[in-house]
């Protein structure tokens, strides 16, 4: 694992802060945008010597030193595509990962030191960075999160990066640049994580700005409560204000000040396009000393569904996406109007455990499947009963390979065997395995009677989402079920009925995917154990494993993968960390909790023939939220966009 | 018929009396005359019969997937083939067809194989299946004599399947379940409006506030309560079933309100002064005088009301009550077909649905249209 050599220098020990920036920026001449330097002229804007922090973050050059100027023009959808903003402009952490994805860099902190004992992590900060509105960024900032995260009232459920066993972490102000968070037991993943999207609940919070949104800070508060129609009472207007930036709340309040590379200047929703202009306080640099970001604008014109998207693209109109257009399916089109849109392609290393699912609820309310579910040999069964390779052939064209639910051969956990074991198409292993168990009763129409002697029936709900075509391979995997009597019956729905009907645990099973791919089987094992509020394929185990008094006490072999991960959770030591988690998905995948189909290699997008700078291929997951941090050194050759 | 018991009984040899037709001889007669709204009958029937026996006239199993037949276009059917020896004879068939993938771009694209031809017959044996839904049965109207050869006459989907058998096999829903719907709403309608406007007064005031109410119901609310409500279990059929009639138990204001005018304004008029005189009871009047001088609106209404329903099929499957695929109807061909990639690569996905559904909406209008001149007595 590249990420090692990484941590023995972090574990040297919190005295020399071991990470530095290599190039001091001392004497060196910054350069600034064009329409910058018009401002400053005008006297609108301060010299940027002011503006930026003493040691501005350096950004490694990914191709070439960049060109100032252009519209980076991109689409979104309408209600919930905040993400599209978020992963272009908003992942600007504490810490980032590298653009490979291999190891974890000073971003926002200078750099960072952790406790031999993995339990305390300081932070440096740069020293004069400053907010988008020109305010100073400082450890009081993060110290206003730490308040509003204590706070119950305002953070009722607090996000599970922050807590461990003995409650919330404990964050101190060292000095003006420094904190230091505490945990009580070893949080081994605390780095990795705070360079994951959720890391950036510290970041996000100016004080000088969101204060005046709690009585303790605005005497008159109530005038603010009266001004807004949509609160009642101080909290409703904090949250309004404050709006967590996973949500789209977040993106509705433009006057909320960023550390992001552009900062938007409407609000998403209100207007059919999203407009971020480049942040004059930006405190990244390229290698010549350019304050980035290079392109002046993003804009995202609002559509109606990804089709529009797609037309577009064809037009010319998109510069740089993968976003709800990179699917197997588009490739033919996109291809073919290539030369029109003046465009070319660029992998993204899109690659979670596995692209379609089989989880059935291991927690069913009803006794008589909950058992049937819960046999090993059941889920062989259904595992051999299904032919992947013609799922593969005829819903994904051809690309991706059969396997179960495992890290993908470029994860630095592989294993050949967890991803191929019980993947052959055996109908007559198949059949026989579930006459073994006692379902060997057939009516009239072939299908298999339960032990009550009815049909036994299972309804797996399914919707449309990622583009994987999920109707579409339920629609084989219920032929194939029936091939060996078995009775799946497929109920579509959009993507919040389904959630909400599996996140109660109503339901027989459903299709999905699950990240744990690649290297973020360390943070995102939600496959492998029951964990997470994302994956419903045994909620109650999982209720039971946040908190022991709620939920099902699961049996031995599911509390046994709770252990292993505890070894990956509570250790500072990588190689025990991998042990562990080798340990961990070992046990998961010969118990076939979830049955896996279909391993991708990823996905694809689109960029202008004179886009540069860009990752490629761009390494994108459930909790990796790119292209940011690297999009503020994309630029257009010739400083504006093609005609 | 009513005409012939009217008709005198004939007698040899007497001078033949003029004959007296009842009014729906007189109606059949009228349109008879009417060619496109005849030939319409025909159609609509034809149309029936193809759903009763979807199964036989289709050629190919509705959800057979093909790995080896994404995307193929349409084969055209051909008389002559020429033999080894040269010369040409007379065999239905359709050139065999290999693929080739460009690996750039994943798309399929078909090259016909020299010589080699897949004859087609009638009355051929292919894929099993129920006739009515309980015969056995494995013969097959038209189709390729070897049951191993796939022909796709209208072109095939992204998995392979035979379009042509879906449009036939979707024949089925769009045809029957969609229109109960409409018949409900005009059952209600006709009867509570007629209700409304014959009786007037405090009938009148109830079920207008009843229609007033019912109108203020928000829909989607309502959708997204039904679709809480009905259990997960049931098939998608049934529950596209009862939706369709709690759509229509709401769907009927509007039409209540039409007939409610028309009723007002009849039952002052002469004819029906003097019907009642006659004798005839309150629903006689209705049925026999007052709801044929106005069949003409209901019949247009109807008609319209038909191609309203098959495209609002899926309109409701974002909540789950829609009809969603696999099961197959007009309504989900025409979804599937709507998007960008088809329309450049498999146009023939949105043509043929589409057409047929044109088809059958054209047949139903003038189907409508001629029942309505004939019925009409003001249409001399």
């Amino acid at each position: 694992m590249i990420r090692r050599g990484k941590y023995n220098a972090l574990r040297s020990g919190i005295a020399g802060f071991a990470l530095t920036v290599a190039m001091t920026t001392q004497g060196w001449a910054f350069e600034e945008a064009p329409m910058l330097a018009e401002k400053v002229a005008a006297g609108d804007l301060p010299p940027l010597e002011e503006r930026m922090p003493s040691e501005p973050m350096v950004m490694e050059t990914l191709d070439s030193i960049g060109d100032y100027g252009g519209t980076l023009r991109r689409a979104i959808l309408g209600g919930g595509d905040q993400h599209n903003i978020l992963r272009q402009v908003g992942t600007e952490l504490l810490v980032r990962w590298s653009p490979d994805w291999s190891e974890v860099k000073p971003n926002i902190a200078e750099s960072w030191a952790v406790s031999d004992d993995a339990t305390t992590y300081t932070f440096k900060l740069r020293d004069g960075m400053r907010w988008s509105d020109g305010a100073p960024f400082t450890a009081d900032d993060i110290m206003f999160w730490y308040e509003v995260f204590l706070d119950e009232k305002l953070t009722p459920s607090k996000h599970p990066n922050y807590v461990d066993a003995g409650g919330p972490v404990q964050v101190t102000k060292i000095d003006d640049t420094t904190v230091e968070f505490k945990f009580s037991e070893p949080n081994g993943l605390f780095i990795l994580n705070m360079a994951y999207g959720f890391g950036y609940y510290p970041v996000v919070y100016p004080k000088h700005y969101l204060s005046q949104f709690l009585p303790q800070y605005n005497d008159d508060i109530q005038a603010l409560i009266d001004a807004e129609p949509a609160a009642s009472d101080w909290v409703q207007l904090f949250n309004l204000k404050a709006g967590p930036m996973h949500t789209p709340l977040f993106w509705q309040n433009p006057d909320r000040p960023t550390l992001h590379p552009w900062k938007t200047t409407n609000a998403y929703g209100s207007s059919d396009r999203v407009v971020a202009e480049r942040n004059p306080y930006f405190w990244k640099v390229d290698e010549a000393g350019n304050q980035l970001p290079y392109v002046d604008r993003i804009t995202w014109d609002q559509v109606e569904d990804p089709e529009t998207i797609l037309l577009k693209a064809f037009n010319g109109e998109i510069d740089y996406m993968a976003r709800h257009i990179g699917r197997p399916s588009n490739l033919a089109v996109l291809t073919d109007n290539q030369d029109r849109g003046k465009y070319g392609f660029f992998g993204v290393g899109d690659i979670p455990s596995n692209q379609s699912i089989l989880m059935f609820n291991l927690n069913n309310p009803d006794p008589i499947k909950n058992k049937i579910v819960n046999t090993f040999e059941f889920r062989k069964a259904v595992s051999h009963a299904v032919d992947r390779q013609e799922i593969i052939d005829l819903v994904y064209l051809g690309a991706g390979k059969p396997g179960q639910t495992a890290p993908h051969e470029r994860s630095p956990v592989y294993n050949e065997t967890w991803v191929t074991q019980h993947t052959e198409f055996d109908p007559d292993m198949s059949n026989k395995l579930l006459d073994d168990i006692g379902l060997d009763q057939k009516d009239g129409d072939g299908y298999r009677l339960g032990p009550d002697g009815n049909r036994f029936t299972l309804v797996f709900l399914v919707a449309d989402v990622f583009g994987f075509q999920y109707p579409d391979v339920m629609e084989l995997v219920a032929d194939y079920a029936k091939d060996v009597g078995l009775d799946f019956q497929v109920r579509a729905s959009d993507r919040s009925r389904l959630q909400e009907i599996a996140s109660a645990g109503d339901h027989d099973a459903y299709i999905w995917n699950c990240g744990g791919g690649l290297a973020d089987a360390y943070t995102n094992p939600d496959c492998y154990l029951p964990r997470g509020q994302a994956v419903y394929w045994a909620p109650k185990w999982a209720a039971w494993g946040v908190d022991n008094s709620t939920g099902v006490e699961p049996p031995e072999n599911i509390k046994a993968l709770f252990e292993a991960y505890r070894g990956v959770t509570t250790s500072a030591d990588p190689v025990a960390q991998e042990a562990a988690l080798k340990d961990l998905i070992e046990q998961a995948t010969g118990q076939l909790l979830t049955i896996g189909m279909v391993q991708s290699d990823g996905a694809y997008g689109i960029v202008r023939n004179n886009v540069r700078n860009y990752v490629d291929p761009m390494p994108i997951a459930g909790q990796l939220w790119t292209p940011a941090p690297y999009t503020a050194q994309v630029y257009f050759e010739g400083g504006t966009n093609l005609p | 018929m009513t005409a012939v018991d009217q008709n005198p009984v004939e007698i040899a040899d007497a001078p033949t009396a003029p004959v007296l037709l009842g009014p729906w001889a007189l109606m059949w007669r009228k349109f008879k005359r009417h060619r496109i709204a005849y030939a319409s009958l025909w159609l609509v029937l034809f149309i029936y019969v193809l759903a009763l026996f979807a199964n036989f006239f289709a050629p190919e199993a509705h959800d057979e997937t093909n790995r080896r037949g994404i995307f193929v276009p349409p084969q055209t059917i051909q008389f002559f083939h020429e033999t080894e020896d040269g010369s040409r004879q007379f065999q239905l068939h359709v050139d065999a067809l290999k693929m080739k993938v460009d690996q750039a771009t994943m798309r399929r694209s078909y090259d016909v194989q020299p010589g080699k031809i897949i004859p087609l017959g009638f009355f051929v044996k292919g894929h099993a299946y129920e006739l009515l839904g309980f015969i056995k049965a494995d013969r097959h109207f038209f189709g390729p004599k070897d049951p191993d050869d796939v022909v796709y006459f209208l072109g095939s989907d992204r998995l392979g399947r035979d379009i042509l058998s879906r449009i036939i096999v979707g024949t089925q829903i769009s045809m029957s379940i969609g229109l109960v719907g409409v018949a409900v709403s005009l059952l209600i309608g006709v009867s509570l409006g007629g209700i409304s406007g014959y009786y007037g007064g405090w009938i009148d005031n109830v079920i207008q506030r009843l229609i007033e109410f019912l109108r203020s119901i928000p829909t989607i609310p309502l959708w997204m309560g039904l679709a809480a409500a009905i259990p997960l279990g049931w098939p998608p059929l049934r529950t596209y079933f009862i939706v369709t009639l709690i759509v229509s138990m709401i769907g009927w204001t509007s039409l209540a309100r039409e007939v409610r005018g028309k009723f007002l304004s009849l039952r002052k008029e002469d004819f029906i002064t003097a019907a009642r005189l006659d004798g005839l009871s309150d629903w006689e009047v209705i049925r026999k005088h007052m709801v044929p001088s106005f069949s003409s609106h209901i019949i247009a209404s109807l008609t319209l009301a038909v191609p309203l329903m098959i495209l609002a099929e899926t309109s409701l499957s974002f909540l789950g009550i829609g009809l969603q695929p696999p099961i197959v109807s007009w309504g989900t061909l025409l979804k599937e077909a709507q998007n960008i990639r088809t329309i450049i690569e498999a146009p023939w996905l949105l043509i043929a649905p589409g057409s047929m559904i044109v088809i059958a909406v054209l047949a139903l209008n003038f189907l409508g249209d001629g029942l309505r001149d004939a019925a009409d007595p003001h249409a001399h």
